[in-house]
Formats: C-alpha cells, structure tokens, sequence
C-alpha cells in the first residue's frame, strides 16, 4: 500500500559541533513522493538504529530506502546522517547535495552540510551553508551556529550580531546565550559574560557544560567561593572534566586550601595528558577513517577517561568497519552495560553469541551481566556454558561456586 | 608608568608611533635566513632563527648579529654564514663584518642569541644556540670573537636549544647561563608528520620527547659550571621556545619563566641561595584559564600597569590568546590574556618574538609581537589562518589595557614568516627601533619614527646604561626606578626573553613631555642601591654601581 510519507520525526542529528547539547536543528521530511509502508519503516529503522550506534544496520536501511524510493529526498537525507557519524564528510556532502537536488527546499540539509563543513574546519564553507538554511528557514539554532562559524573565522562582531538576532527570534535559546557569554569573556568583559552564561543554564539547568561555564567566569571574577561550589558539581558529574578540575583547584589555591587545591591540580595535569593523548587518537582516526583499530583505540580512550558516549561513537564506527569482529562487539557490550543500558548490552551479547557460539569471554561476560542484574539462574547457565568450553577457566568456576543456590 | 596621564598618548588614531623600513638603506638587505629545506621537511627548519642587538666594538653604536640558519649535507642549498655581524658605522648604515670579527669559520645550524658580558671583561659576549652543540663566544675586547664553550665548561652533549639567558642566580656578580632546549631530534629519529596521510608535513613538538633545559653556573674564573640538578632545574619537561626573567616577588633574587611548546609553562622561583622551586601550575602561570596546555613560543615580562606588579606575557600558536599572566600577590597570578585586551587580536596568529618596549615614549610599556605560522600550507587546512602573518603593535593605556595600532602602511602591514624581534636605538635618537627575523627570509630593522619632525613637541626620553662592580658588569637583573612626583616607571634589566633575540641593555624611559625626572634608583643584584637627584630628559645616564652618575 502506497502511503504519502506526511511526517517523518527526522532529527537533524549528531552533528553540534560545540558538544554542547544545543538544538541541533529541527529536521523536516515533508516528503513529496508517495512511498510505501516498507520504506516508511525502513526509514524509520534506519533512525533508530542511528539512535542506537547501529550505524552498518542504519546504513544498510538507508540503502534500502534510497534504492526502493532513489527520489525520496528523506532517504539520502538519512544516508547523509549516517555517512556524517562514519566520519565520511565528502560522501555525505554528496547526499546532502542530493538531497537538494531533489528538493531545494528540504529543511536541515543546509544546516548538516554546515555542520559537515565545521566539523572539518572549513569554517567559510560552514557559514555559507548555514545562511543557506537560514534563508529558508529562519532559527534561532542556525543562527547560533552561523555566529560560531563568525567567531571561528575570527569576526566577532558578527558572532555577535549572530546571537542576539537569535535571541531576538527566540529568548530562551540557551546556546545563544552560553555563546554570547563566551564572547563577552573573550572581549574581556567578565560580568556581562557572568549574566549570559548564568542565563543559558537557568535555561538548561541539567547542561554541564552550561554549568563549567558559569564556574569558571565566577573564578575569573575572583568570586572563588561560589565557583568551588559550582565546579565540584561540575566534577561530580563529569569526573574527566579537566578544566573544571583546573579552576577548581586554582580557586582552592586561592581561598588558602592549599593541599586540596594541588590535589585537583595535578588531577588536571594528568587529565591534560588523558585529553592530549585522546585528540592525538582523534586525528590518527580521522586521517585513517577505514582503518577500524584506529576507531577501537580512539573508544578504549574515551572509555579509559570515562566518556562513554565517546566511546560508543567510536566503537560504532569500528564495529561499521569490521562487523564480524567478537571482541568488538564484546566491548559495545561492555559498554552498554557501564552506560546502564542493560537491555542493548543483553542485545549485543545475543548478536555476539549467535554469531561466535565459541567465543568463551562472551558468555563470561554476559554471565557478569546476568549477576550484576540479579539474574543468578541465567548467570550460572551462562558460566556453566563457559566451563564446557573451557573447563579450566578459574573465573567461571569462583563466580558459580559463589553463586546462592535457587533461582533469583 | 604609574600615572603619567599628563603625557600619555592614546593608542591608535592618536598615536604618533611609526615606523620606517630601512632594512636595505641600513645595508642589511643582503642577509637572508637559510632552513636548508630540500624537500625533506625535517622538524628543525621551521623554528629558526633569530638575532639582536650587541655593541661588539664598544663604540655605543648598536650592532646587530644575525643567526644564518642551516643546511644540512643531503642538500644543495648552500649556508653562506652562521652568523651575519654588522658593525654600525652611524648615520644609519651598517657593514657586515662576520669575518673580520672571526665568526666567519663558524660552522652550525643555529637558532637563537643571547648577549651579555659573562666574564665582566666590558665587552659583550654572546652565546648561540644551535641543533647540536651550543657555542659561546668571547668578545677579545678587539673587534674579534673566540668560541670558548668547550673549554669554559659548555659540555653538554649535542641537543637542539633554542633560547637562553644570562643572569645572576646567586647573586654572586658572575652571570648564570640558562638554555632552553626544544626537543630529541635527529635525522635518523625524523618522523613522518602528515596532515593528509601521503604528503610529508611538519611535524608538531608533540611527536618528540622533549629535551630538558640546563644550568651552568658561573664560576667566576670565565668557566661554568653544569649545575641544571643541583639548582632544581632537573624537572622540566623540555620544548622549550622562550626564556625570561623577573622578580616577582621582589626578593632581590632573579626568578626564571621558561615558556614551553605543548607543555606546560614554568615558573622557577629562586628560593633565595641559587637554587630554584617551579610553581607554574600551581601560580597560575603554566597553562592557559582554562588549564590546558598551549605552544608558548616568545616570552617577555614587565610591569605595564598601576599596580606595580610583573606580568608575563608569552605568545602561542593560531587560535590560542597570548597568555598575560599578571602577579597579584602571593606568588599567585591572573590570567589576563581578554582583559588586557590582546587576546582576541591574537588569536588568528602564531607569534614567536614578542618583547614588552615603550614604543610610543608615553611612559608605559607596549607590546610587539612578531608573527608567522609554520606550516606552508596551513592555508589549505584552515582558511582563517595565513603562512604570512602581520606582526602586532598594542599600545598600553598605562592601566594594562592595549590596543593594537591601527596602520594602513608601512612596516607593520607587511605579513612575514617572522621569528626572532628584538629592539634597540641603532640610529641614536632616543626611541626604540624593530629588528625582526623571518623563517628563509630577510631580516627587517624597522626605524621608529615618533620622534621625528616634531621638534620641541617629540616625546622625550631617558635611556639609563649600567655597569655593575660588585654586580654583574652588565647589571643584568638590577631593578632601575624613574620617579617624577607620583609617576614612576621600572624596568629589570633582562637578557633572555622574546624569541632566539637579544635585545639592547639600555634601558630606555619614555617621558611624554616631561623634561626631566626627580630621581633614578638603581637597585642592583648585590642589594647596593644607587640614586640619581634631577635628571634631565633627552639623554643617556650611565650609573655605575656604587658611583652613582658618569658622564656617557
């Protein structure tokens, strides 16, 4: 049955390139070709596979899409999304493109073609793109990214002009207002910066960068009491922060507690290397985007600091790369477990297990799994199922014998 | 100066500072800077070098020595010279002289100079940083120069330095050497860098271990002494670009910043006996606000505001603020990189020579830094940034706050590979005058012009020699103080500092439109203090230590 595609929940996504959980952009899809329903929920698939890192899966179902509807604008929209989480930048230049070729009017095409070209630090080509999008479809979120492209080509009066007009199209536009503190800060104007900064994360409370910001122009303001207060909730929930370890420990310094001060200042010395080494990761990655040990190092990294979602980007990417390799799905695994995500971890295991019965650390560890959640029966059939395959696994066996007797 | 509103010119559009290219009427247009590149792209081609200021013959006229660069066996290009000597005949022309003076022989790939009169002879000695072994030449008193680094102790093994200074740590009236060393590098150790996998870039200081620097103490009898572990200097992590000076505290003795690239910055203070504690992380002074490390390159430190305190400035790479580092007490520092003003303005370029001089002669210190990027291509990798940079110029409203000078022509539009800056009055007219080096490129002297044509109404000035007794003869870390009323300028006198440069050891005062000052105080490195009553404008006042005046 052919059904017209009326609203597709697009989200013009995984592309901020200020990582600061702003809008990223509000995707369209207002299709104008007739599809049918297996398209529909392909495409739909196809997103939320990309929601899950699943990106072979998300690909192989835009390729579908494209290849059932090749005059769908949504599905190279879609292939776009997912080339752009690949790294793939000039692939999905060309979906983007054709994406406009089909429909010049497609919403956020413009905007992630920005994005792509931010992200490759082609900031003129950026901005170019985002006006684009802007003409067509005025919002505040593209013009905070038009502003950024502005600050990177260092015109800041322009960044300027950029964040008020978004603030003028839409006052509660938290990033415009963290990017006009920013700004502020840079010209030297702490206070102002102050008042912007405290504006955004009034507006976005649980944004913990909004959140390291504020602290850190309360500790450029010599106001070292407040920043504490606001820099150590900041590392509460970000252990790896590093410059909120450093402004700490500088406001720390300077309210006398010496020793705790120099306590978080060596912690940010040695958060400085972790980040150094992990953007020395992200280069080597990038110049060698095919190469998926590079992506499996880049995500140990992140996952070493803490940055789980980093490191499921990366472990997505070298999984897309090599998708029959168990040991990488053994670490999504991992992964999804450490996130809280018990449900994709149980998935990841089933996917791993089905496919390398033989694979003994998969049962282990989805015995772990099974224990951690209190599922004791299954974890023991699981160790059992270890100890047939390798009777001398001394792991398998502590963890049964320490097991209670009974099912959970 | 502190005050001194009277006299203050304000920056930009009002400013009366200029400058003039005279490099070929000076006679120095026949120097050019040799990397050596042959298509290779080995690491050390893309940092030097540098030069600066000597008065080699004793005449009062300022010299320049330049560092010709390198080659290297494997290529064509041909080194003509080591090291270019240019002796100032007056009136503004210069004749090269490296041969006469005996530097003709000098064989090396070298980086950075640093002058100053080690043995208290009175003459100026230099030392030259170099990939390999470091040189130190003695100035015979007789127009020539003798390499004596081996037998004066210099016997460090072969390692790549770049900038060094002179002075004295202990105070004991014989000047210290500190050199800065980069990074362990060979031929056989070169790495390929790329930015786009296949094609050979630069590498970054990244992909090599860093070189600790060293210490040579003095020992009085014209030979040193490697004292770098005894003295507290053992923990540093190398890649070190820039060297300065300062007495934060104001103990009368000398502490050492040492600007690192892609490490963090140091800040050695001297514990009162020679010997030294770093606390750059923990003052503020090691990393950028937000505790990142940055690629520091030149570094200078001065007081430029009313609050009588040192700041540090140091330039870094493209997209990253010159760092401004003021003391606020404590042995704890501000970073004031956006409120001074200069953060911004800088960000778009990659300095190397920066040095903090009163370019206008108002009576507060400006800053010039010297800008060039090192990657050729850098334009195709990122559009907002240029291989060829324009150098900056920021006036000083006397609070610290600066402006860059807006200028439409002359020498400070001109984009460059540029590396080394130093300043000196070669031409004798009481303001201060630009020496730039470029990266395979020409040296540039830069005549100031903002005393010129304006008669009666020229910005005055008073430039104050020093020679020590029971200090170092040079003076070298001698605090020297010019008071008229509540106004008052200081200013150390420093070696090191800026980019591979020596800048000159006179100290020069701008003075606005006053036509003398009330008193000039000399607090020098032996704890003797010297004062001069009711002195005049529009001259040059050498004060020897424990004399007081003596007629220049």
């Amino acid at each position: 049955m052919a059904v017209v595609l009326a609203v597709c929940t697009l989200v013009v996504g995984g592309c901020g390139s200020g990582g600061e959980g702003e809008p990223e952009g509000t995707g369209n899809a207002m299709s104008r070709q007739a599809v049918d329903d297996t398209t529909v929920s392909m495409l739909v698939q196809s997103q939320r596979a990309l929601k899950q890192g699943a990106l072979r899966k998300s690909l192989a179902l835009a390729d579908s899409v494209v290849h059932r509807a090749p005059r769908l604008a949504d599905g190279h929209f879609q292939r776009g999304r997912v080339l752009s989480e690949l790294k793939r930048f000039d692939e999905a230049e060309t979906e983007y493109r054709k994406v406009l070729s089909l429909d010049p009017q497609y919403q956020g095409a413009w905007f992630n073609l920005g994005n792509n070209a931010y992200r490759r630090q082609n900031f003129e080509k950026a901005l170019r793109y985002f006006q684009n999008e802007q003409e067509q479809f005025a919002s505040a979120s593209t013009l905070v990214e038009i502003g950024k492209a502005y600050g990177a080509i260092g015109k800041p009066d322009s960044a300027q002009w950029a964040y008020e007009r978004a603030l003028s199209l839409d006052s509660t536009a938290a990033a415009a207002h963290a990017r006009l503190g920013r700004l502020y800060e840079e010209e030297g104007k702490p206070e102002a910066a102050l008042r912007h900064s405290r504006r955004a994360l009034e507006l976005a409370p649980d944004n913990v960068n909004y959140q390291y910001v504020v602290g850190s122009h309360l500790f450029q303001l010599g106001r070292y009491e407040e920043a504490i207060e606001r820099l150590e909730s900041v590392i509460e929930k970000r252990p790896w922060h590093q410059e909120a370890h450093y402004n700490l420990g500088q406001a720390l310094v300077r309210t006398g507690k010496q020793d705790k001060g120099k306590r978080y200042l060596s912690a940010a010395d040695s958060l400085d290397k972790q980040q150094r080494e992990i953007e020395r990761l992200e280069s080597v990655a990038k110049d060698q985007p095919d190469n998926p040990k590079r992506w499996k190092t880049l995500g140990d990294a992140y996952r070493r600091a803490g940055r789980l979602d980093r490191a499921r980007e990366a472990y997505s990417i070298a999984l897309y790369l090599r998708p029959t390799s168990p040991t990488l799905r053994d670490q999504m695994a991992q992964l999804a477990a450490e996130r809280g995500n018990y449900k994709a971890a149980v998935t990841h295991y089933r996917t791993l297990l089905r496919r390398n019965p033989n694979f003994t650390d998969g049962w282990f560890n989805l015995g772990v799994l099974y224990a951690q959640n209190g599922e004791t029966e299954k974890a023991r059939k699981m160790w059992e199922r270890v100890l047939q395959q390798n009777p001398n696994h001394p792991r398998a066996r502590d963890y049964l014998t320490s097991l209670p007797e009974g099912d959970s | 100066m502190t005050g001194c509103a009277d006299s203050a010119s304000s920056p930009s559009g009002e400013s009366g500072v200029s400058f003039e290219d005279v490099t070929k009427r000076a006679n120095l247009d026949g120097f050019w800077h040799r990397t050596g590149a042959f298509g290779e792209k080995w690491f050390p081609e893309t940092m030097g070098s540098g030069g600066g200021f000597i008065d080699y013959n004793g005449d009062g006229r300022l010299d320049i020595l330049l560092a010709g660069g390198g080659g290297w066996e494997e290529s064509d290009v041909e080194l003509k010279r080591a090291l270019w000597l240019y002796r100032n005949d007056g009136g503004g022309r210069f004749t090269l002289v490296t041969e006469e003076a005996g530097l003709g022989g000098v064989e090396a790939y070298g980086f950075g100079i640093t002058v100053a009169d080690y043995n208290n002879d009175g003459h100026r000695d230099f030392f030259f940083t170099t990939l390999n072994r470091n040189l130190l030449f003695r100035n015979e008193g007789d127009g020539t120069f003798t390499e004596v680094g081996r037998e004066a102790g210099l016997t460090a093994p072969p390692e790549w330095s770049s900038s060094a200074a002179f002075f004295d740590a202990d105070n004991d009236g014989h000047l210290d050497l500190y050199v800065g060393n980069y990074v362990k590098w060979s031929r056989e150790s070169d790495l390929f860098c790329s930015v786009d996998g296949d094609t050979k870039a630069y590498c970054t200081p990244e992909e090599y271990e860093g070189a600790i620097g060293r210490f040579y103490h003095n020992d009085g009898d014209g030979t040193f002494t490697e004292w770098t572990e005894r003295a507290g200097f053992r923990s540093s992590p190398g890649k070190t670009l820039g060297v300065t000076m300062l007495d934060y505290n104001r103990d009368g003795w000398m502490d050492l910043y040492v600007a690192n690239d892609m490490e963090r910055n140091l800040l050695y203070e001297n514990r009162g006996d020679g010997t030294f504690e770093e606390r750059g992380t923990v003052s503020g002074t090691a990393y950028s606000q937000s505790g990142r490390v940055r690629a520091g390159m030149g570094t200078d430190a001065g007081v430029v505001d009313s609050t009588g305190r040192p700041t540090i400035f140091v330039s870094n790479f493209s997209r990253e603020k010159i760092s401004v580092f003021r003391h606020e007490g404590d042995g704890l520092f501000q970073d004031r990189s956006a409120l001074s003003g200069v953060g911004r303005p800088g960000k778009f370029t990659l300095g190397f020579g920066l040095f903090l001089f009163d370019a206008e002669l108002n009576g507060t210190l400006d800053l010039f830094v010297a800008n060039g990027h090192v990657q050729p291509d850098i334009e195709h990798i990122d559009r907002a940034i240029h291989y060829k940079q324009r150098p900056h110029l920021f006036l000083n409203d006397g609070n610290g706050r600066f402006e860059e000078l807006a200028v439409d022509n002359g020498p400070l539009t001109d984009s460059l590979v540029a590396r080394g800056a130093a300043y000196g009055d070669y031409d004798e007219d009481g303001d201060l005058d630009i020496l730039v080096t470029e990266n395979e490129g020409a040296a540039h002297l830069w005549r100031n012009q903002v005393r010129e044509g304006e008669g009666e109404n020229a910005p005055r000035y008073l430039r104050v020699q020093l020679e020590g007794t029971e200090s170092n003869r040079d003076g070298v870390g001698a605090r020297v103080r010019v008071e008229r009323g509540e106004d008052v300028q200081e200013r150390l006198l420093r070696t090191g500092s800026s980019y591979l440069s020596s800048s000159e050891m006179t100290l020069t005062f701008g003075l606005g439109e006053q036509s003398s000052v009330d008193q000039v105080t000399v607090h020098w490195p032996s704890g003797e203090m010297d004062r001069v009553e009711n002195v005049k404008a529009n001259q040059t006042l050498r004060i020897v230590e424990g004399k007081g005046r003596e007629a220049v």
